[in-house]
């Protein structure tokens, strides 16, 4: 009987080692491969139990903060400014995921990235590193709701830039949504609403600012002007013949509305806003120079921005016939910008010819309120020669005080603007504004796009002065 | 046990509460007295078996009390109980070749057990594995298989050399009497019955794989260990066929991350999966990881737990106490002279091996998922009375089988 137990015992080994066997390939090799699945809650409840650092604006005011809701998932965060800065905090959601600063910034928020410094580690021997740090914007709550309140109803969108600095002071998209709703709660079942905003076919989901794209028009004279100036292929007092119609290879272009200008200026040109005029100094630019300045100012290149943005577009030379050419000249055409990249635009001319790298995250600091991580402002090139940015500021200061863009005017304060009106199939045009203010000390750039508004100098041009108001008197 | 205690206690509440230190205490205080009683009743028993049980009970308690606080009282109220019967068997059953006589009514009083459950049960999670006594809930297939284990020791003993005979041969295989293939079909007609009627996959393997293992000792025919698998495989094939909730521990067993069940019927396993994967090697710590997400992790899952708060390291600690345990178990049965007392060993090493390799396989998706408790380790009264019970049958057959093995060198020597 002994050789039949010894044989048993041998396959109870065999059976209680298979399962260390199977153990280690559980708990080790393949650990990786099982935890990451979607499904595993720890994950979650791990990082939802650390209390996430606020977002609070450059005025100190709180955008996102957690509260500890005391259920599995513990902290979660509550939007105490609701949509105003919906789409620069974005959201931080269990069901939903991350999005805006919340994703863009989420190892700072949760106090889990950064470099290791010794206070840093005191604190998280200290258990202290359950708290996360917080992230102060450049955006004021205030611009940002004058901004918001600028635009009012219209579907469309604000960025306003501080021009030698390159920091987003507000940025507003419309329509827009309450993050709180992306966060569902024991009290509030946001189901419903959730799914409401996704149904929406004006898309509030969507950062018109930042990814919105829209042929410029008008307003892309100013790019086409300034790569005209820089490479002294005019001067301001160029001259041009405007008949009302211009025919290039068998294709006429008109001016808006057909006017008709005659014998203008290059000035002039840019303050009626003569797209016979710009169209003829485009096809003596040429292409390439046109679209390397493009390029220049932020055109077939990603931002770098801290929120996800679009490309803003030109089409490449080598493709470019003469009618496109034309076309592109004055903002029509294959041409494609967003509200950021055309702010952009206007803070590079506003910045005497350097643009600066738009950012919207001034500080980190930890929850003590000490900064460990200062932004600093970052020069990405020069566009255009001091002399060129100069000149073209004075024509667009012409604009607002005598041409298209009137609406702009601010009393006492001198601004330069260009407005644009792009014409798309089916539906009134586009309508844009982009200025700076005070002209000969720029202290703020805005862009403003509104979605079939109609003329820019009616449509966008009042809520870029409300914006440039606000934003001046704030700064006094 | 202390130190878990504490830890535990520091993970939750930062810091240590010294009321709660009289948990482990009693604990230790139970098995110092197991202890005793062991010494003076039966001086020569295997010494690493009480140490090696109560290294298991100690680890479940402390798992228990991080997962439900107020489990642990209970758990502890469950340990000095079956404490009490660890006594009562060391004391009364010395002689325990007094059971072989009452074979007949201890198989007789296993199946009206299991058969009770059928009858009178209590359906829990899908299983009727429960009698309710007045507030008490008792699952009669824990002591069912320890008598069951008795029964078939004295039946075998009394009739494996007519079992081994083979009077036939079939394909040139020599084959026992027809008639002797008998019990085997009892034995298998019952497990399939549990199986359908009570839906416990657990049990149903288990007493099964007693029989097999315990036919083989007896007889050491490989026919039956043959014809025995096989028709475990017919029977496991008609059930897959016949039975949806068998079906569904297949596919949960084969898909467990299926997004369509991942949510519902392979939840528990999933969970056990997550949960083991994140303890690593070296775990996340007592009281720092999620092992309540797993449902049951204090009963069939508590082996989960191990392998999520102590990690790699802990969970093989466990395997290797049941290795060693395993081990002395056959060393017992490997002592003993007469063939009850080495089928009653065997038997109830059985047990322990089986029980705890379908558990810990289970688990960890090594095979199916059957539930059934992790002996010594999960929390239920009935589980550890009978393991307790099943422990100092084991203590006692390892003194008696040191006391006749010494009386015989005696006596050799003074030949």
């Amino acid at each position: 009987m002994n050789k039949q137990i010894k044989v048993l015992a041998v396959v109870f080994m065999v059976l209680l080692l298979a399962i260390v066997v199977n153990l280690s390939w559980v708990q080790v090799f393949g650990s990786d491969k099982i935890a990451s699945n979607g499904f595993n809650k720890r994950r979650l409840v791990e990082q939802y139990g650390i209390q996430r650092g606020d977002i609070i604006s450059a005025d100190g005011q709180v955008a996102a903060r957690s509260v500890d809701t005391g259920t599995e998932y513990r902290y979660q965060r509550v939007y105490p400014l609701g949509p105003l800065f919906g789409e620069l905090t974005g959201y931080d959601s269990w069901r939903y995921g991350r999005t805006g600063l919340e994703n863009k910034y989420n190892n700072d928020l949760l106090g889990t990235g950064g470099a290791l410094t010794l206070r840093s580690l005191g604190n998280r021997l200290l258990g202290a590193h359950k708290r996360g740090n917080s992230v102060v914007m450049t955006s004021d709550s205030r611009l940002q709701r004058t901004a918001s309140e600028a635009l009012g109803g219209n579907i469309g969108a604000v960025v306003a830039m501080d021009p030698s600095t390159g920091k987003v002071l507000a940025m507003v998209t419309s329509p827009t949504f309450d993050p709180n709703v992306a966060v569902p709660g024991k009290a509030n079942n946001t189901q419903a609403q959730w799914d409401a905003l996704n149904a929406d076919p004006n898309r509030p989901l969507f950062n018109r600012a930042t990814s919105g794209l829209y042929p410029p028009g008008s307003s892309f004279k100013v790019v086409t002007g300034a790569a005209a100036l820089d490479q002294g292929v005019v001067t301001p007092s160029s001259p041009y013949q405007d008949t009302g119609k211009f025919v290039v290879d068998g294709y006429p272009i008109y001016n808006f509305n057909h006017k008709t200008f005659g014998n203008v200026t290059f000035q002039q040109a840019l303050v009626v806003s003569s797209n016979i005029a710009f169209a003829q100094i485009g096809l003596m630019l040429g292409a390439p120079a046109l679209v390397q300045y493009s390029e220049l100012f932020g055109f077939n290149h990603l931002t770098g921005f801290d929120l996800p943005t679009a490309i803003s577009h030109i089409q490449p030379a080598n493709s470019m016939n003469k009618v496109e050419l034309a076309s592109a000249s004055f903002g029509q055409g294959q041409d494609l910008a967003t509200p950021m990249q055309m702010a952009m635009v206007a803070s590079t001319i506003a910045n005497g010819g350097v643009l600066m790298q738009p950012y919207l995250v001034d500080q980190v600091r930890d929850y003590n309120g000490k900064v460990i991580q200062q932004n600093q402002p970052r020069q990405l090139r020069r566009v255009v020669d001091a002399a060129t940015a100069q000149t073209l500021t004075d024509i667009m200061v012409q604009v607002v005080a005598k041409g298209t863009g009137t609406a702009a005017r601010i009393d006492g304060v001198e601004v330069a603007g260009k407005t644009g009106t792009a014409e798309v199939a089916g539906g009134e045009p586009q309508a844009w504004f982009i200025c700076f203010a005070p002209a000969r000390n720029p202290k703020i750039a805005v862009a403003v796009v509104v979605e079939h508004g109609g003329e820019g100098g009616v449509a966008a041009a009042p809520i870029a002065r409300k914006v440039m108001q606000q934003a001046l008197q704030l700064q006094q | 046990m202390f130190v878990g205690f504490i830890a535990v206690q520091l993970a939750r509440d930062g810091k240590i509460m010294p009321l709660q230190l009289l948990y482990p205490a009693a604990a230790a205080l139970v098995f110092f007295i197991l202890h005793i009683v062991m010494r003076i009743l039966v001086p020569r028993a295997d010494g690493l078996l009480l140490p090696i049980a109560a290294a298991l009970t100690f680890l479940g308690l402390v798992m228990i009390g991080r997962l439900d606080s107020r489990l642990a009282l209970e758990q502890l109220i469950w340990i000095a109980v079956a404490g009490v019967c660890f006594t009562l068997v060391v004391v009364f059953l010395r002689n325990y070749e007094a059971l072989a006589q009452y074979k007949y009514t201890l198989g007789i009083l296993a199946l009206l057990l299991l058969a009770s459950t059928m009858f009178i049960g209590k359906e829990v999670n899908g299983a009727r594995l429960w009698l309710q006594i007045g507030p008490l809930h008792f699952q009669p297939s824990e002591i069912a298989k320890v008598l069951l284990v008795i029964f078939l020791a004295a039946f075998f003993a009394e009739k494996h050399e007519v079992l081994s005979i083979s009077t036939h041969r079939v394909l040139g295989v020599p084959l026992p009497e027809i008639k002797y293939f008998i019990p085997l079909f009892l034995m298998w007609g019952f497990s399939v019955l549990l199986m359908i009627y009570q839906k416990d996959l657990g049990s149903s393997l288990l007493f099964f794989g007693i029989f097999i293992c315990m036919l083989y000792a007896a007889t050491g025919r490989k026919t039956y260990v043959f014809v025995g698998l096989a028709m475990f495989a017919l029977g496991a094939y008609l059930c897959y066929l016949g039975f949806a909730h068998v079906q569904l521990r297949v596919m949960t067993w084969l898909h467990p991350f299926n997004p369509l069940t991942i949510q519902k019927q392979s939840y528990q396993i999933t969970q056990s999966l997550f949960a083991l994967s994140s303890g690593g090697v070296s775990g996340t710590g007592l009281g720092l990881g999620h092992p309540t997400f797993i449902p049951s992790v204090t009963t069939d899952f508590i082996f989960s737990a191990v392998g999520e708060e102590l990690g790699l390291m802990g969970a093989v600690s466990v395997v290797l106490m049941y290795i060693l345990l395993v081990a002395r178990g056959v060393k017992v049965a490997l002592a003993h002279r007469d063939d009850f007392g080495k089928l009653l060993a065997i038997g109830l090493v059985s047990i322990i091996a089986i029980q705890s390799f379908l558990i810990m396989g289970g688990v960890t998706r090594l095979i199916p998922l059957t539930g059934i408790t992790l002996p010594f380790m999960s929390y239920g009264g009935s589980s550890l009375v009978s393991n307790f019970i099943l422990l100092a049958l084991l203590i006692v057959l390892s003194h008696r089988g040191a006391t006749t093995n010494v009386a015989s060198i005696r006596q050799g020597a003074k030949q």
